[in-house]
């Protein structure tokens, strides 16, 4: 497979591999307090180029299948709007991550573009498991877990520092036989 | 960075090459790997020379506090632990095994006992957790009596010798570690 050409349709949405042309919009939305508050990886304020460093990675990591980050976009208006990704590991899981644009929470994208990846996850790569985290104050994300099915395994306390605080981090799986949808 | 730890039965010193042969004689064993989520069966004496040299290679960059666990008082090597560092975090994963000839006799407990002692008083971390096989109750039996709290368990986490394998995490913050030393 080449998974500079993998896209996953939904409903609404389209997750689709990005290309340099989203870097700008990618800045603009993740450019947000209030989303890297509530993800580890992500700094603030994000500096110039790495949302062109982060494409060049995602688009590598398609192209050698050892990651699956893509381009949360609406299909009405080919708005970007967030990222979502999937890493396999050689226990035949994988973790699943996803941010949104702050305009757009609230709506049910999140949930929709992960019960897309999910089924890709168990039918497109045959894995046995997909997992995910989010720290314990992000409790939209939670639901986004719950609702796509996942069940909760456990909270790593103060697994996390950032900015100053510990954050619980808290982990949810669904395993290939529990998918419902 | 050399530093040996001292409980009342056990030495805790850095790994050396010289331990190899004893080193692979113990770790070369089916219950060890089955008990363990990196240490696979058979494993050869190249490994065991090449994984004492990934221990001190990271004892070097910073990364790991890696002891042999030595048996007073001749301080013969009967089984292994660290802690892997994230100071970003102010964490460490706490990992060992231990040579079966030497089971059932609290040396694991009383190691691990000793380095969280040492996580938190010397190298003031505030979280140290580890994981083990939900199957394996005498290393979460290690786990609680050292002070760590049963948090979760990852299901079928883990695919070993052909089988997905519940993992299970525990921890234990400085809040925790300080209300019980208390």
């Amino acid at each position: 497979m080449d998974g500079n050409k993998l896209v996953l349709e939904t409903e609404r949405l389209l997750l689709r591999p990005h290309t340099l042309a989203d870097a700008p919009v990618m800045a603009a939305l993740v450019n947000n307090r209030k989303i890297a508050a509530m993800t580890g990886t992500i700094p603030h304020p994000y500096p110039d180029g790495a949302a062109e460093a982060f494409i060049e990675q995602a688009q590598s990591a398609l192209a050698d299948g050892t990651g699956f980050t893509l381009a949360i976009v609406r299909r009405s208006d080919s708005a970007f709007m967030g990222n979502i990704g999937l890493r396999p590991n050689q226990h035949h899981a994988a973790e699943i991550g996803y941010w949104l644009g702050e305009i757009y929470w609230g709506k049910g994208y999140a949930t929709e573009a992960a019960q897309r990846m999910i089924r890709f996850a168990f039918e497109d790569l045959a894995l046995h498991r997909v997992f995910a985290s989010h720290f314990a104050i992000n409790t939209a994300s939670g639901r986004v877990m719950q609702k796509v099915g996942m069940t909760y395994e456990g909270t790593m306390r103060q697994h996390i520092y950032k900015w100053g605080e510990f954050h619980d981090l808290v982990y949810y799986g669904i395993l290939v036989n529990e998918q419902t949808s | 960075m050399s530093k040996i730890l001292e409980t009342d039965r056990l030495m805790l010193r850095p790994p050396r090459r010289s331990d190899a042969p004893v080193f692979y004689r113990l770790i070369n064993d089916p219950q060890i790997a089955a008990n363990t989520l990196g240490i696979p069966y058979p494993f050869s004496y190249e490994q065991a020379l090449s994984y004492i040299q990934d221990q001190l290679d990271r004892i070097n960059t910073g990364e790991y506090r890696a002891f042999a666990l030595a048996l007073k008082p001749e301080n013969q090597f009967i089984g292994y632990a660290r802690l892997a560092l994230r100071e970003d975090h102010q964490r460490a994963e706490l990992a060992y095994w231990l040579g079966k000839a030497y089971w059932n006799n609290g040396y694991t407990s009383e190691a691990v006992a000793c380095l969280v002692d040492y996580g938190f008083q010397r190298l003031h971390l505030n979280r140290i957790y580890a994981l083990c096989f939900a199957d394996n109750t005498g290393s979460a039996r290690v786990m609680q009596k050292a002070g760590l709290v049963y948090e979760g368990t990852w299901r079928e986490d883990v695919l070993k010798n052909g089988v997905y394998k519940d993992v299970m995490f525990y921890g234990i913050s400085r809040d925790r570690y300080e209300t019980a030393s208390r």
